[in-house]
């Protein structure tokens, strides 16, 4: 049988940039302050539409988990299977961790842009 | 990991996990985000989520994630401290004890109390912390001076929106309904999901501001609600899918406020039954919101004419509309009728303790009520030297405390007399965190002969006039309520319970008990140490416990019951929308608002007796390149300051490094036209600069704020700089509140512009190099 494969999956219309996935990783990892195991990235602000309603504007950030990330909380790792704390404490509540299956579930249930990364 | 609902809970390998609820210090508003405190050997490990709070439901922030770095700080202040008068400014402090300290403290409290009268004495309190409680009750009962300041110019947080609340709908704080205080949450069959929020001045996510957790948006607007952004910025709440953007100007929303209100009085699209019944002078406000036609508006604002014709019709016709008003009510010269206008747009919206639409409280009570209460300790004749009251009775029935730009003025003048002794409570007011003017804050506060701070790492501020430092406890080191909105609208209470103790700390409740216990024992009879004078750890905790457990009597708990049930929402005891139907908001319980009129005050009795006008009015910003011409050409651009972000409560969290990392130098907002026009490249230094003052920022360039209007980062001090006088520690480096002007308020004492003064803009070439 294939080794388990685990998976982040990311409500990215909502993920909010709030930065607290970063900390919990460094805390639950005890990381040095240059390592992450997630880090944020930002896409925009800015203007693709006429307007200024919401729909011109295009503006988000994705919770990029790092090798560090994986090595844990990926096939194998040590906590594997485990929920991460930054999934717990992420205050949009935009973040979801399970099996790849578990995951492609859930990505399904919503019919708006979602990003899933395979650890 | 789950660890369950008891407070806390001992592992099978020694780690203890105690749920709490946050606060501060460090700081932050009265969120509480529930949280498991893991500790080790009574060592900190880290900070979890608890799952089990309907709130936040395991989510908590970046800060109190941090807090593990806060709490073993190398700069942290863990132990009481002094430093001799012709020191001060100097690095020289010497460790003393609590002992010590309580001695010479109260005997310098005694000499002044005897000598110059209690007024002598002031205290100055920090903003949104566990202090907004107990600094009140330390300067009331414990020193007995009538003279508590926050010293932001023209009070311009949060007390303006409370006081007009108070005057105009005789309620607390009306909050967004979040269902917040339904045990159900969004899907207990009380509450109704908001189909709009409207979104005013304010940036939850990252300010969560008086306790409403902000990222309740995101939870809203995934079941489908959408927001209206009423900002200069574009937000990125404002920026999702489905929402609208009015993009004003600075300082000109109560212009937008009358115009929306014109509109639907014009269109007949607005709640005639709520406002036939509750509304007190609707004829009047009809013809006065009819002076600000939509063109005019839009020309005042910058707001296209279809955007806000397009709001005016969604907040007349769809329901429910929930509202969300922030600080840009507060920091505003014109900011007590844009407040008032606010309420009447939310009356004719329907939303006025409705569900999914502003739920009410009354305007104090628990600890906010006790807090207030407070002041009972001084006789009239003492009570009425309290600093701008006279006055400002506009600004001093609403708010216990001083006029802050007035006592500027009282010590620079030392009339109507001197102040002699200074307390400062968790505030650190020389970084631009609230005083308007701080480097004449600075010279001020040299004259008082004695000064005693309360805080948790050493601040500019401790430093340059500090003689005694009294090291304070994190909220995971002490037990203490944290309740939303201080008692004005509180959506639940929790409690915070104490998981590790640090050097010899102290909390708030703590100090003023044992001052108290010394200098005014019949207010404060809980503390009894063993001879009566010496630190009694064991008898402190105790009195800690009595205190909260008085405190919870009215609700039929007291301390130990209250950490067991984990946290308390109204929803689940008695509470009721709708509250002026049901005679449930008069003390005389009848129908109707807690008001003169009983109704809501379009036409406000109360204004009018002071001398304002009762009805709303727009007034141009009187620091804009509109009201000022002769100075446009100087000083063309307008810049707003004080938007939150996740890495810093206003002048905390900038010496935790993973913060830091995520903000690591001052920034000011500048849209590209603006830079090219300036030659300031994103990165760049940039000194941002008035008639008043200047500070210097890093340029993020960026087209969510429009060409001419900057926005600068407040609360910036550095604290890995020098800290002794003069440098303390860069604070007049990028010190944005040095560029607002001093007293230049409304007529009721309230509203000062910290989001709108005109300056102009230069690249240089570093923090420190021209």
């Amino acid at each position: 049988m294939a080794d388990q494969k685990y998976a982040l999956l990311v409500d990215y219309t909502f993920f909010s940039g709030n930065h607290a996935a970063e900390i919990a990783c460094k805390e639950e990892l005890g990381l040095p302050l240059d390592q992450f195991g997630i880090k944020e990235v930002q896409v925009g602000p800015f203007k693709k539409g006429e307007g200024n309603d919401g729909d011109d504007w295009e503006w988000f950030y994705l919770p990029c988990p790092t090798s560090i990330f994986s090595d844990h909380w990926g096939t194998n790792g040590d906590k594997a299977g485990q929920r991460p704390l930054a999934v717990q404490v992420e205050e949009s509540a935009s973040l979801y961790y399970g099996t790849v299956e578990e995951m492609q579930a859930k990505m399904a249930e919503f019919d708006r842009p979602m990003v899933l990364f395979q650890l | 990991m789950a660890y369950g609902k008891q407070w806390q809970t001992v592992m099978e390998d020694g780690t203890v996990v105690t749920r709490s609820n946050t606060w501060s210090p460090p700081g932050s508003h009265p969120v509480g985000y529930g949280v498991k405190v893991v500790t080790k050997d009574g060592e900190l490990i880290r900070i979890e989520g608890d799952d089990d709070n309907p709130i936040t439901t395991g989510r908590v922030n970046a800060m109190n994630l941090a807090l593990r770095e806060y709490t073993y700080a190398p700069e942290r202040i863990i132990y009481p401290m002094k430093r001799a008068y012709e020191d001060r400014g100097k690095d020289k402090w010497v460790r003393t004890t609590w002992d010590e300290a309580l001695d010479t403290i109260c005997e310098k409290v005694r000499y002044y109390q005897e000598n110059y009268g209690p007024e002598s004495i002031v205290c100055f309190g920090g903003t949104g912390r566990e202090a907004c409680i107990f600094y009140y009750a330390l300067t009331f009962s414990v020193l007995q001076s009538p003279n508590c300041c926050y010293t932001q110019s023209g009070w311009s947080c949060y007390g303006p929106r409370c006081s007009i609340s108070d005057y105009v709908l005789g309620a607390g704080y009306p909050e967004l309904d979040y269902a917040g205080h339904l045990p159900g949450s969004y899907d207990d069959p009380r509450y109704t999901l908001s189909k709009w929020v409207v979104v005013w001045g304010k940036e939850p996510l990252p300010s969560n501001g008086d306790g409403f957790f902000g990222h309740c948006l995101v939870d809203m607007m995934k079941r489908g609600t959408k927001i209206i952004s009423i900002d200069p910025r574009i937000t990125w709440v404002g920026s999702r899918n489905g929402n609208i953007n009015l993009q004003v100007r600075p300082q000109t929303d109560t212009a937008l406020a009358l115009g929306l209100m014109n509109l639907m009085f014009e269109s007949g699209e607005y709640d005639h039954e709520f406002a036939e019944n509750w509304i007190y002078g609707l004829d009047e406000i009809k013809a006065r919101a009819a002076e600000y036609p939509v063109e005019k508006v839009s020309e005042i604002t910058t707001v296209p004419v279809e955007d806000i014709k397009r709001v005016a019709h969604i907040i007349g016709t769809e329901r429910p509309i929930g509202w969300a008003w922030g600080l840009a009510f507060d920091q505003n010269k014109n900011g007590v009728q844009l407040s008032q206008a606010f309420i009447v747009l939310a009356a004719l919206a329907g939303s006025i303790d409705r569900p999914g639409g502003l739920t009410l409280g009354p305007p104090s009570a628990l600890l906010g009520k006790w807090r207030m209460e407070q002041r009972g300790a001084m006789d009239d004749e003492v009570w009425s030297k309290r600093i701008g009251a006279a006055a400002w009775p506009g600004l001093s029935t609403g708010m216990a405390t001083t006029q802050p730009d007035e006592t500027l003025n009282t010590m620079e003048t030392d009339e109507p007399y001197a102040l002699k002794m200074g307390w400062f409570n968790s505030s650190n007011f020389l970084t631009p965190t609230c005083s308007a003017q701080p480097k004449r804050w600075h010279k001020a506060l040299q004259k008082l002969e004695f000064v005693v701070v309360q805080d948790i790492t050493m601040t500019p501020t401790a430093m340059a006039v500090g003689d005694y430092f009294l090291p304070m406890s994190t909220w995971a080191e002490h037990n203490g309520i944290v309740l939303t909105h201080y008692g004005r609208n509180t959506v639940f209470m929790g409690p915070m319970n104490k998981a590790l103790t640090v050097g010899e700390t102290k909390s708030d409740v703590e100090i003023c008990l044992m001052f108290g216990q010394r200098l005014n024992p019949s207010w404060w009879p809980w503390y009894k140490p063993a001879d009566g004078k010496s630190l009694d750890l064991a008898a402190l905790e105790t009195a800690v416990e009595d205190f909260y457990s008085d405190q919870l009597k009215e609700l039929g708990f007291d301390w130990k019951g209250f950490q067991e049930l984990g946290l308390y929402q109204p929803g689940a005891h008695g509470f009721e929308y709708e509250k002026y139907e049901k005679g449930l908001l008069r003390f005389d319980g009848q129908p109707g608002f807690n008001t003169i009129t009983g109704q809501i005050e379009a036409y406000s009795i109360l204004y009018e007796s002071w001398g304002e006008d009762p009805l709303p009015y727009y007034e141009e910003p009187n620091y804009s390149p509109i009201s000022k011409p002769d100075f446009a050409g100087q000083y063309p651009l307008i810049t707003t300051s004080g938007s939150r972000r996740y890495s810093s409560f206003h002048s905390e969290h900038r010496q935790v490094p993973s913060l830091r990392q995520i903000d690591p130098w001052p920034w000011v907002q500048i849209n590209p036209e603006t830079a090219k026009e300036y030659g300031i490249t994103d990165g760049d230094w940039v000194e941002v600069y008035n008639m008043f003052g200047e500070a210097r920022f890093k340029a993020e360039i960026t087209p969510i704020i429009k060409p001419g209007i900057l926005n600068c980062a407040h609360g910036w001090w550095f604290p890995e700089q020098d800290g002794e006088e003069p440098n303390l520690f860069g604070v007049w480096k990028s010190n944005f509140n040095s560029l607002v002007p001093h007293f230049n308020v409304g007529k009721l004492g309230f509203g000062a512009p910290y989001k709108g003064v005109m300056c102009n803009a230069r690249r240089v070439r570093s923090l420190d190099q021209d």
